[in-house]
């Protein structure tokens, strides 16, 4: 049987993770929205372009995954920069 | 009004007539937008499985935080283009240094969201704009321009 030290560990690596999700709309300028992904997360801007162009071109991008609190500071970061961003958990 | 880049990483506006100022000006009344009006607030009503805004930590913190940031914003970009506009008689430039053009841009960002909200400008047609709407959509194509000169000095 696993002591609840053990058990807290495990229930905390088999959380699932959160998405950090940026969605289209028509104000922001399409290298505006490439560079704010470069400045937010640090991707190589070939990834940040890629990412940008799946927000115009499907409506949404799944740009970061991982840890709650993580997730929720940079929703709160895109925010700041005027992009429409959400969190959402993987079910 | 012109614009050119400045080498020390900035922009300059040469402003050619006075009521080029009138122009500058109501970028700070677009991006203020109805006195209601919280961008923070609204970002985080977007539609999501987990909605930020019934996240009582974001209500409290995140959300202040954000509007204290773009209403600094706007009174930066305000007191510049006054500041500037008294000093017509010595100078008719404006000059936005490298270190403003963050705040520059997410001035006039709020100005294109709060038209964007309140015009709906871009599921419009040309032909069903009526005077009112004509000249947001104008203000909305100019900042959009302003903007484009500002990423192209954006460090």
């Amino acid at each position: 049987m696993n002591s609840p030290d053990t058990a807290l560990k495990e229930q905390t690596k088999t959380a699932p993770p959160w998405n950090v999700l940026i969605h289209d709309d028509p104000v922001n300028l399409m290298e505006y929205v490439t560079r704010t992904i470069q400045r937010v997360f640090g991707y190589s801007e070939q990834k940040a372009e890629r990412m940008m162009l799946e927000v115009h071109q499907k409506g949404k991008s799944l740009v970061w995954s991982g840890e709650r609190e993580k997730a929720e500071h940079y929703v709160a970061q895109l925010h700041g920069f005027q992009l429409k961003a959400t969190l959402e958990q993987v079910s | 009004m012109k614009a050119a880049p400045t080498l020390e990483g900035g922009l300059r506006i040469d402003i050619e007539r006075k009521s080029d100022w009138a122009i500058l000006s109501l970028i700070c009344i677009d991006a203020k937008g109805p006195e209601d009006h919280c961008l923070a607030e609204q970002l985080s009503q977007l539609s999501s499985s987990h909605p930020l805004s019934e996240n009582e930590d974001w209500k409290d913190y995140v959300i202040p935080d954000l509007h204290d940031t773009f209403a600094k914003q706007i009174r930066d970009v305000a007191a510049q283009i006054s500041a500037a506009n008294q000093q017509l008689e010595e100078a008719s430039s404006l000059l936005i240094k490298r270190e403003q053009v963050d705040t520059w841009y997410g001035t006039l960002n709020q100005a294109r969201l709060n038209l964007e909200n309140q015009y709906q400008l871009s599921c419009l047609a040309e032909e069903e704009l009526d005077s009112l709407v004509r000249s947001a959509k104008y203000r909305y194509e100019f900042y959009t321009l302003v903007q484009s000169w500002l990423l192209s000095v954006m460090p």
